[in-house]
């Protein structure tokens, strides 16, 4: 058995017919809201921003998800970490490597 | 500054072949959680409709445009934790915007400002200068009379007209449930109806 349809849920397929286009009518005691949702259909226009402000928050938008250098580095590390620490650690040993020649050729040069 | 244009639905809505059920717009959330770069595509469907909901609620166009800002950063702030759970892409971004919108009402009554209640009509070219102005004296009718009724109504009428969302998704949007939204357009049709006929009267 099925239930007869409240006030509530006729008046909203009766909106959706009337943002569709499609004819409806509706009986006398919702006939004032049907009216009232035809006026809002054709007078209630959107209202687009400009275009210069429409462009301005695209780019803002677009900026916001280029990631800047520190962004970048952390998003390398932790996509490549065998091969950042690989790097991290050469760089560590060619640095102590330099750094003990530097100081084996000033023992020796005195 | 902007006009407002005549009622159109933008043309590059959701495409019906790449719905997954009950969200049209989740190939493309899906898209801008992988690559960020594809939210534009939802950012220029949505703009108007925001921009819109914003204008139609705050009256002014500056104020609009930091909602819609606010709005947008948000929402590609947060896109990738977005879950299609019981609610679908419009009506979470329509949520993020109704906060924003909020925060702005707030703000202005910090400043003490008025708004601009009053938006400018554009004539298409060659139109009949009588039913331009008529037109707009309608258009002018309906603002007023919709800023007669209780806001929450008010939100209502806007989410259904003028952003065509189902009664489920308002309900996910004003935090009630499909059958409270219901009850509330309809109420909110029944007070404007009320509203038209007394400015008639």
């Amino acid at each position: 058995m099925s239930r007869r349809p409240t006030d509530a849920q006729r008046i909203d397929r009766a909106v959706s017919a009337v943002l569709a286009g499609r004819p409806v009518a509706l009986p006398p005691p919702l006939a004032d809201e049907l009216s009232a949702a035809r006026a809002l259909r054709s007078d209630l226009p959107l209202v687009p921003p400009g275009d210069a402000f429409e462009e301005a928050l695209a780019l803002r938008l677009s900026d916001r998800h280029t990631p800047d250098a520190g962004t970048w580095v952390s998003d390398f590390a932790r996509r490549h970490h065998r091969l950042v620490l690989t790097g991290a650690v050469g760089s560590v040993l060619v640095s102590t490597a330099g750094a003990a020649v530097v100081a084996w050729r000033l023992v020796h040069r005195s | 500054m902007p006009e407002p244009q005549p009622l159109q639905r933008p043309a590059d809505g959701p495409a019906p072949e790449t719905h997954a059920p009950g969200d049209p717009d989740l190939a493309d959330v899906r898209a801008a959680q992988r690559d960020p770069h594809a939210f534009d595509r939802l950012y220029r469907r949505y703009l108007d409709r925001i921009y819109s909901y914003a204008f139609y609620q705050l009256g002014d166009h500056h104020d609009a445009e930091d909602a819609t800002e606010r709005t947008f950063l948000a929402a590609l702030a947060a896109i990738g934790r977005f879950q299609n759970e019981g609610s679908t892409f419009r009506a979470w971004l329509f949520r993020i915007a109704h906060n924003a919108i909020a925060n702005s009402h707030r703000a202005r009554r910090r400043r003490r400002t008025q708004p601009i209640t009053d938006a400018r009509q554009q004539a298409a070219p060659g139109a009949d200068p009588a039913s331009v102005v008529a037109r707009a004296d309608q258009q002018r009718e309906i603002r007023a009379a919709l800023a007669r009724i209780p806001a929450e109504r008010r939100q209502a009428i806007l989410l259904r007209f003028v952003d065509e969302l189902s009664a489920r998704e308002i309900g996910a949007v004003l935090d009630r449930s499909e059958g409270a939204a219901r009850v509330l357009l309809h109420r909110a049709l029944r007070d404007l109806a009320a509203e038209l006929d007394r400015g008639d009267a």
